[in-house]
């Protein structure tokens, strides 16, 4: 019997289907582009390079033998190799990242690596983590242990955990959701949102979201009123500001203190405080992915310039400012993808081929003009965008 | 001309021939996929374990020892990478749900497939589905499947032999059900 169900299980197991071209090609691409430098057709030049010193050194041994010349060989330094994964940065006290649809989260010493997941955000502290999987809410302490799932309505698309660690605001479908932190008491808040990370402001009573139409929606809490915020200060309606029609938004943040609301869309940034809207259009086109507050008076977009010639950059906005925008602070030749505040400096993703690398820009980087991206990158994950990214 | 072995072409490949690294992924992609399709049950994640398990076989070729054979030591990437994410989404998501997820629809897409033999083997416990994906998927003889997990072999073979009682048990309640 056992014979008969073995060339069975052979038969079914060999008509499974195969991968898709698609997939395949892509895979060749990023196995070939993960072989080492030294095999990427360098190995004739290394054995040239390693011939010629050969013979320096022989030539110098020689001259060192007859007294002419003291030598002293030092070590070579291997090239520091950019880790695998994701790390903590430094003075934060977790990271999850969400590229191409998988999850990869660091705090402490725990990681996961590669979850499909579209979007995940950390508690303050980065105590529990929330990860969308499919069609469920998912809220886990980041060492595995999970504290509760919730069935959603639709897939879940994006996470925002409230300042006060008490509450979820999420994405599920078309609708916007809040959940408490213990995953009691869900409710809509909106049936149709787009599928953009929603933000919480400082004090935890109000959520900003984008909603259907691409322009900013911020609900209160306290008084369960929602204000949609369009810049409407008159001088936006006149023809020479384009911000009159700014929109759709693409990403949206509340300072980390007070209440102010900055948000971005491919025409310009659009800064709420409680009194007034600024509006500040960009030089030239750009195609924004992400938004960080560097200072309570300032705002990091980063940009992919796919297609278009020069690198990509990350601007800075002064809110309130008479010129409304700096050049970039940063730039890289392959897009920036995320930005996350982490301790003092900003960390950086950014596409570079079939990955995504992390960059940490210091304090000091970010107070000169024109800081580049030169450091060693923290991390890398295999994938590109959509992504999310956030550092607690 | 004789086709060039896996060990020669890893050889050329590390000395750095693109060309023979390409050959090597032709040669092994579609088994390495389907591995981690049997053993996931998903081809998102089959898409991504295969791709990244190529990924980091060819990243680490200037450390793999040539005297030994280049496909169980892919696979074994394979099978520890699906575990790991299996493993990893179970911890996060729950079994009950980690197992819904897995039942989603593609399993049972198998057009003319034994389809009642491949949901049998998609429920296999992860452990016995892993030897008996190795064993009549990729067709490699216990000792071999012993070399790619770190099992002895008499775990390989008591393995093989609960997952086909098993599966024996399952068709034939499905027989009578359907009976």
């Amino acid at each position: 019997v056992s014979s008969e169900l073995e060339s069975r299980i052979e038969a079914a197991l060999g008509a499974l289907p195969n991968a898709d071209e698609v997939t395949r090609g892509r895979a060749r691409r990023a196995a070939l582009d993960a072989l080492p430098r030294s095999a990427r057709g360098h190995g004739r030049l290394l054995v040239a390079l390693a011939a010629a010193l050969a013979l320096l050194v022989l030539g110098a041994a020689a001259l060192a033998a007859i007294g002419t010349i003291q030598v002293t060989l030092t070590p070579k330094r291997e090239g520091a190799r950019t880790p695998e994964g994701v790390d903590v940065p430094p003075g934060s006290n977790g990271i999850a990242l969400v590229a191409s649809g998988r999850l990869w989260l660091a705090v402490g010493e725990a990681r996961i690596e590669g979850l499909r997941a579209r979007a995940a955000d950390l508690s303050p502290h980065a105590l529990y983590a929330a990860v969308g999987v499919g069609r469920y809410l998912v809220v886990t302490a980041p060492n595995g242990r999970r504290a509760w799932t919730l069935r959603t309505r639709g897939e879940v698309k994006a996470v925002a955990w409230s300042p006060d660690a008490l509450k979820i605001a999420y994405v599920a479908g078309t609708e916007l959701r809040i959940v408490e932190g213990d995953g009691d008491h869900d409710r809509l808040v909106d049936r149709r949102v787009r599928a953009v990370r929603p933000s919480w402001r400082a004090d935890s009573l109000a959520v900003a979201y984008v909603g259907a139409g691409g322009h900013a929606v911020v609900y209160d809490l306290g008084r369960l009123s929602r204000r949609v915020l369009r810049p409407t200060v008159p001088q936006f309606s006149e023809p020479q500001f384009p911000c009159g029609t700014i929109g759709p938004l693409r990403a949206l943040a509340f300072a980390p203190a007070g209440a102010a609301l900055a948000a971005a869309s491919a025409d310009g940034v659009v800064i709420a405080g409680s009194r007034r809207i600024f509006c500040t259009p960009y030089e030239s086109r750009v195609h924004p992915t992400s938004l960080a507050w560097l200072t309570p008076g300032e705002v990091a977009v980063g940009e992919v310039t796919e297609g278009l010639p020069g690198a990509s950059r990350i601007w800075r906005v002064r809110v309130g400012s008479g010129r409304l925008f700096q050049p970039g602070i940063v730039e890289s030749p392959t897009g920036i993808l995320g930005l996350a505040r982490a301790g003092d400096g900003l960390l950086v993703a950014r596409r570079a081929g079939n990955s995504v690398l992390l960059e940490l820009v210091g304090a000091k980087q970010l107070a000169a003009a024109d800081a580049r991206l030169s450091g060693q990158p923290l991390g890398r994950v295999r994938g590109g965008a959509p992504l999310s990214l956030v550092v607690r | 001309m004789r086709p060039q072995t896996d060990g020669e072409l890893v050889a050329a490949a590390r000395a750095g021939s693109r060309d023979a690294a390409a050959e090597l992924f032709e040669r092994h992609w579609s088994a390495a996929w389907r591995a981690a399709y049997a053993i996931t049950g998903r081809r998102a994640m089959a898409d991504d374990v295969a791709q990244d398990a190529f990924e980091r076989a060819f990243c680490a070729l200037s450390r793999f020892d040539q005297r030994r054979p280049f496909a169980p030591w892919l696979h074994r990437i394979v099978v520890n990478r699906s575990l790991d994410l299996l493993r990893s989404e179970r911890r996060l998501v729950g079994g009950e749900v980690a197992e819904r997820e897995r039942q989603d629809p593609e399993w049972r897409d198998t057009e003319g497939g034994d389809r009642a033999l491949l949901e049998a083997v998609a429920s296999l416990p992860l452990q016995r589905r892993v030897v008996v994906v190795l064993r009549y998927g990729l067709g490699f003889a216990p000792a071999a499947i012993a070399s790619i997990l770190g099992l002895p072999e008499g775990t390989v073979h008591s393995r093989l032999a609960r997952a086909l009682k098993q599966l024996r048990a399952e068709l034939e309640v499905n027989g009578v059900e359907r009976a």
